[in-house]
């Protein structure tokens, strides 16, 4: 891979994106998303796949560790998602992940996350043209200590590019980037903070939270996600 | 009698590690009172969905209930023995006596 190849894209159909992001996300490769608490970096991760559905029928994967896959339907029904609708279509599917099911488990001795990258490859291979994993913050603050999340989430990153699915990984907290470094070769590209703390190839200092150059997430009820440039 | 699945993710050294264990674990203290399925995730990852196994390798004991789970290669024995419900007693870290109990 060079460098200097351009980056072919694909649209994500959220409205104004697009036009910011140099006509969509890296296609067929992971991209970071980035932004605090309340950003709508969720919101951009779903509305990823609502529109690849309603534009172009494209499927998707969730891939949860936040809220519930049950959470996630009732919040979108607001915005006119039929995501119980699409997942009975096939056009839809959640991996959950979210801890509130979870049964307590006790860890004794080494593990890596080898079923979640197996159920992940599963999904795609039915079909997936986008997938979301949501997000990198809970899988660190899930499995403790940091190296088995950022070594794991190396691992899903090439899967995902081995796969050719055109997918986000959303992130919370800065020094998450950290980690990004690690998987930086598998990324094609990475939204946030101006991209100075990894050497992924940044498409856009956009800044979910809001307000730094050259783009700007505003969260719409009822039209989803709107971007629009700053200049 | 005792149900347990074990879930791993290929034929890897940890895979085989875990399965060592827990067979040894079960031959010790559950001597013909135990049944014992390996699942590989990355075969039949349906069966990973199904309860929502993420970590590998994860053991469910699936009987008697309560169900339970721990993740790992058991490399503790003692930990593993009282995680699984199969001794009273948490036993130390290091585990050097693992699976000596009747």
């Amino acid at each position: 891979m060079t460098d200097a190849s351009p980056v072919e894209r694909l649209q994500t159909g959220i409205n104004g994106f697009d036009d910011v992001a140099m006509g969509g996300l890296p296609a067929g490769r992971p991209t970071l998303v980035g932004g605090t608490t309340g950003s709508g970096k969720t919101l951009f991760a779903i509305e990823f796949l609502a529109r690849g559905i309603l534009r172009s029928g494209e499927p998707g994967i969730f891939v949860s560790f936040e809220e519930t896959a049950q959470d996630i339907r009732r919040n979108c029904a607001s915005f006119g998602f039929p995501i119980a609708h699409w997942e009975q279509a096939g056009q839809w599917a959640f991996i959950d992940a979210s801890d509130k099911l979870d049964e307590e488990a006790s860890v004794i001795g080494a593990y890596d996350l080898g079923a979640l990258v197996a159920r992940i490859q599963h999904a795609v291979r039915l079909g997936a043209r986008r997938v979301c994993i949501d997000s990198l913050s809970a899988v660190f603050s899930r499995f403790a200590g940091g190296a088995i999340a950022r070594q794991e989430m190396h691992r899903i990153a090439a899967a995902l590019a081995e796969l050719g699915v055109t997918s986000i990984i959303t992130a919370e907290r800065a020094h998450e980037y950290g980690g990004l470094s690690v998987v930086s070769h598998h990324m094609g590209g990475a939204i946030g903070p101006s991209g100075g703390r990894c050497r992924a190839r940044v498409v856009l200092a956009l800044w979910c939270a809001g307000d730094l150059a050259p783009g700007v997430l505003r969260h719409c009820a009822g039209h989803g996600l709107r971007a629009r440039g700053s200049r | 009698m005792y149900a347990f699945r074990l879930y791993i993710a290929g034929q890897s050294e940890r895979s085989q590690a875990a399965e060592t264990n827990l067979r040894g674990l079960c031959e010790s203290v559950l001597p013909g009172r135990y049944e014992l399925e390996v699942i590989d995730a990355a075969q039949q990852p349906g069966l990973a969905e199904e309860h929502r196994i993420l970590a590998t390798p994860t053991v469910l004991r699936l009987a008697p209930p309560p169900q339970r789970r721990v993740i790992g290669d058991l490399s503790d024995h003692r930990r593993a023995a009282y995680a699984l419900g199969l001794s009273r007693e948490p036993g130390s870290a290091g585990g050097t006596r693992g699976g000596d109990q009747a």
